[in-house]
């Protein structure tokens, strides 16, 4: 090889190759990390990408996922046009490619005659990405309704719900100065690998960590000092267990109870009851470790306990949440340095140091006398905490009519395989009069769509994200979008001007708008923010001076709620205002529990299960279970395994490992093949948030015979 | 000047980022049959609360005595002078798997078209002055590139750390 032909084939960015490193973001996952990315670009293709050094947060890195991007952008099923169903739902035979305006027109005039029949007979629904949703949600408001509903209907929205509950605002707490970590359900060595070489370097520095957790994780293994392992479900035991040990020993901080804390008696009464031997019998965690991991959180000041939102995916999912969170109310952990300090939002999920318009870009033109949100009059406490549908009524609504009919639907990356009985909403998408899919890939939503508009990623639009609460970054596109692919947000902007909604700054596009919102950010040059090779920072951003919160806490009793008044309305519908555990009990037919959706490394819900770089690192949809019970099923790993529930039953690959506690089964979600959530029950949902149980769902299991496998 | 690529295992999560970082930067497609030049591997060693799980990625060691370069009847691997990275040219490849037998790791691996590809350091990176693609994915810091004096110094402090701890345990035990 010449040496040319070397510095081509290592990629080397010059002039002698005509390979060009251009700044973006990676938006596979959203919006936790969205890590700065360098594209090595060569005649407007992509080659490469690796992570954009001195980043922040990021710093060069990029995960599992990440690193897969360019494989992901280049996928094969990427929707290339506006296409047109002229044949029968769920097929792509059934599809003839038309053009954007033929495509905007169709979808504008079908949602015209919507709005005049009646402007809540439509929905503007939202999958994963979360880049665009305060845009689709002023577009719901234009259109004239409040049914805008997010994916955050199963992820993310309970835990602030519980935060909400207990502090009256959402918190957050990274591990920099705590030298106590209680990893309570979460293993972010992994899922959020920031946070995950924080705990590291706990870990490294001599600090203590403790992980809580059924599964037997990276974190367990090999940053804890001590590790318990619950029986799914039982965490609220576990943590009342703890309170109570905490409390008899008179390690909670009864000063700052009196001063900031409301119900400390009840709640104390209440977790009398859960006596260290009871609450062994219970979770199946030794009472000596119990006991122990008490005294470590209490006696280091430092000490926090953080929770994992996936505490909150079972019945009783917010109680569980709120028992942790109660824990750091009785020890005082809450806005001092190592503790809890409230998380300003400023934009699409992330934080930038200052209180941006967002939320005046969204309310300022919602309308009045709307008929109740999908999900609200099911779901009361989330009608009062969010501003949107919970959308796990949103199937019942369409097939029922009540309390009364859905006709229309916008889809922004919907996936089907993110709602219990998933089949059950294309079922439900056949009963609508007219619906539209915008995605980046043909999913199972697009089929069962009127229209489909492809979409592009984050590679080839301008975006802003904020970062470390003082960052703002402004992308611009590193390549062209593939085929006729659109950014959602012009699709947005364009949709609001054919339908004539009279909304100018809407119309006026995505720059526009986020001069708007952004405004009180101080940022003057946008342009030189594009231009800028880092995430710049912004003038009025400012530290959180803590203690800030403790002066004006914003629950209706003016305190850190333990027994919660929000709560307390809805006695008479059976909520509890103590984060009571309710013990759930497998029927003798269904032993297993399953718990689905714990992150892989190399899977984000299902838009990697595509992508042959990151599906060759697991290729088969498979549940992990233990050796134990691959026994007693007579499995070994590679084997077919049948999981059914009273819903439904599916057949996925044994893998056969330890990470899986005995009786409890392991599967990740969206896999087209072997989908998990097949077998959810679609009423099985927490009362308090209407969130489904995938953390905790009593399940059968045998080994396939020969007929089960298709 | 030589170069060594060293895995911390004690921040190793098996994640496979570095598997898919090489995969971009070599062009592997593993749809079409290509096998990966690194792997990620989690072992397994007892069960319930006694199991032990380690995280490790591996590739090709290019090691000091190369039996891979003495293999290949057709001579495409050798070692590259400036970086010290075992490098190949395949294009004369013959697929005879020579190299793979040699190798006491198996670290040769073979593309769709039956010839032989393997980690070579990134060593056209590193000699212009970038990170090979796995050290620099690496979000756990597992994966380090250092010149073989950093690499003794790395292991001389990490020995005189160990053997400090060591003497710890035995001071609190008298």
């Amino acid at each position: 090889m010449t040496e040319l032909e070397k510095r081509l084939k290592a990629k080397l960015p010059g002039d002698d190759t005509g390979i060009e490193i251009r700044h973006t973001m990676c938006d596979i996952c959203t919006p936790g990390m969205q890590c700065g990315v360098d594209a090595y670009v060569k005649d407007g293709k992509i080659i490469k990408l690796e992570g954009t050094d001195n980043f922040p947060v990021s710093n060069g890195k990029l995960c599992t996922k990440g690193a897969s991007g360019r494989q992901y952008l280049y996928r094969e099923d990427r929707i290339r046009t506006p296409m047109k169903r002229v044949g029968p739902r769920g097929s792509m035979d059934s599809f003839e490619p038309i053009s954007w305006d033929e495509a905007l027109d169709t979808i504008a005039a079908a949602f015209l005659k919507q709005r005049q029949a009646d402007p809540d007979g439509a929905v503007f629904l939202t999958g994963y990405p979360k880049w665009y949703r305060p845009f689709l949600q002023r577009l719901a408001h234009d259109f004239g309704t409040r049914n805008y509903i997010s994916e955050s209907s199963t992820c993310h929205q309970a835990e602030v719900m519980s935060y909400n509950t207990v502090f009256g605002t959402q918190m957050m707490c990274m591990p920099n100065r705590a030298r106590t970590v209680i990893a309570w359900g979460s293993n972010s060595l992994v899922n959020f690998y920031a946070m995950g070489q924080g705990m590291m370097r706990l870990h490294e520095s001599g600090g203590t960590l403790i992980s809580i957790d059924p599964r037997n994780t990276q974190t367990a293994q090999m940053l804890a000092d001590l590790y318990l392992r619950p029986k799914a479900g039982t965490d609220g035991a576990l943590a009342h267990c703890m309170a109570r040990h905490i409390i008899h020993l008179g390690l909670h901080d009864q000063a700052f109870i009196d001063r900031y804390v409301h119900g400390f008696e009840q709640y104390r009464d209440y977790v009398e009851q859960f006596t260290p031997e009871k609450t062994e019998a219970i979770t199946g965690v030794p009472a000596a470790d119990i006991l122990r991991a008490a005294e470590l959180l209490a006696k280091d000041p430092t000490g926090v306990a953080i929770p994992s939102n996936s505490l909150t995916h079972r019945v009783n999912g917010l109680n569980t949440h709120r028992s942790v969170l109660s824990l750091m109310a009785i020890l005082g952990r809450v806005d001092g340095p190592s503790f809890y300090l409230p998380v300003i939002e400023t934009f699409c999920h992330s934080g930038g140091g200052f209180e941006s318009r967002e939320k005046e870009f969204i309310n300022s033109v919602r309308p009045a006398n709307c008929k109740p949100l999908v999900g609200h009059e099911r779901f009361p406490l989330w009608a009062d905490m969010v501003n949107e549908g919970q959308g796990m009524d949103l199937i019942h609504q369409i097939e029922d009519s009540r309390p009364y009919p859905i006709h229309t639907l916008a889809c922004f990356g919907v996936n089907n395989r993110m709602y219990p009985e998933s089949k059950r909403f294309l079922k439900a998408m056949e009963k609508l009069d007219f619906s539209f899919a915008a995605d980046i890939f043909w999913t199972d939503v697009c089929l069962y769509a009127d229209i489909v508009l492809p979409a592009c990623t984050s590679y080839e639009r301008g975006e802003v994200k904020c970062y470390a609460n003082r960052f703002v970054n402004f992308t611009r596109p590193a390549i062209q979008p593939l085929y006729e692919s659109r950014s959602d947000t012009d699709i947005i902007c364009e949709l609001a001007r054919r339908m004539h909604l009279g909304d100018e700054l809407l119309e006026a596009g995505y720059d526009a708008c986020i001069r708007y919102i952004f405004e009180p950010s101080g940022i003057q040059d946008w342009e030189a923010l594009k231009d800028a090779p880092l995430p710049m920072a912004a003038p009025n951003a400012k530290d959180y001076v803590p203690g800030t919160y403790l002066k004006s806490i914003p629950t209706p009793s003016g305190k850190i709620e333990l027994y919660s008044e929000a709560v307390a309305k809805y006695a008479d519908r059976g909520l509890d205002p103590l984060p009571v555990y309710i013990p759930e009990i497998n029927p003798p037919e269904y032993p297993f529990t399953l718990i689905t959706g714990s992150r892989l490394p190399n899977a984000i819900h299902s838009r990697l299960h595509n992508v042959p770089w990151a599906r060759s690192l697991r290729p088969d949809a498979s549940v992990d279970l233990c050796a134990a019970d691959a026994e007693k099923l007579d499995v070994k790993t590679g084997d077919d395994i049948v999981l059914s529930t009273p819903i439904d039953a599916i057949t996925a690959k044994a893998n056969v490992t330890e990470l899986a506690a005995p009786g409890e089964l392991l599967m990740f979600h969206g896999y087209r093949e072997a989908n998990v959530n097949d077998l959810i029950d679609i009423d099985r949902l927490d009362p308090y948030t209407g969130f489904p149980c995938f953390k905790q769902l009593p399940c059968a299991a045998k080994k396939a015979k020969k007929e089960d496998v298709s | 000047m030589r170069y060594v690529i060293d895995l911390n295992m004690d921040r190793c999560i098996a994640c496979g980022a570095c598997v898919v970082a090489c995969m971009d930067q070599n062009d592997i497609e593993p749809q079409f049959g290509d096998h990966p030049l690194r792997s990620s591997v989690v072992m397994e060693h007892g069960r319930g609360s006694e199991a032990k799980m380690s995280y490790m990625s591996f590739a090709c060691m290019h090691c000091e005595d190369s039996p891979c370069i003495r293999a290949c009847p057709v001579g495409c691997i050798q070692r590259d002078e400036a970086t010290g990275f075992v490098v190949y040219d395949n294009a004369r490849c013959i697929g005879c798997h020579s190299c793979s037998m040699a190798c006491p790791f198996s670290a040769p691996a073979f593309d769709h078209n039956g010839k032989m590809h393997k980690c070579d350091g990134c060593y056209m990176r590193v000699a212009d002055g970038r990170l090979p693609a796995c050290v620099k994915v690496c979000p756990m810091n597992a994966l380090t590139l250092y010149t073989e004096e950093e690499y003794e110094k790395y292991q001389r402090e990490k020995t005189a750390a160990s053997l400090s701890a060591a003497a710890d345990i035995v001071r609190g035990k008298q």
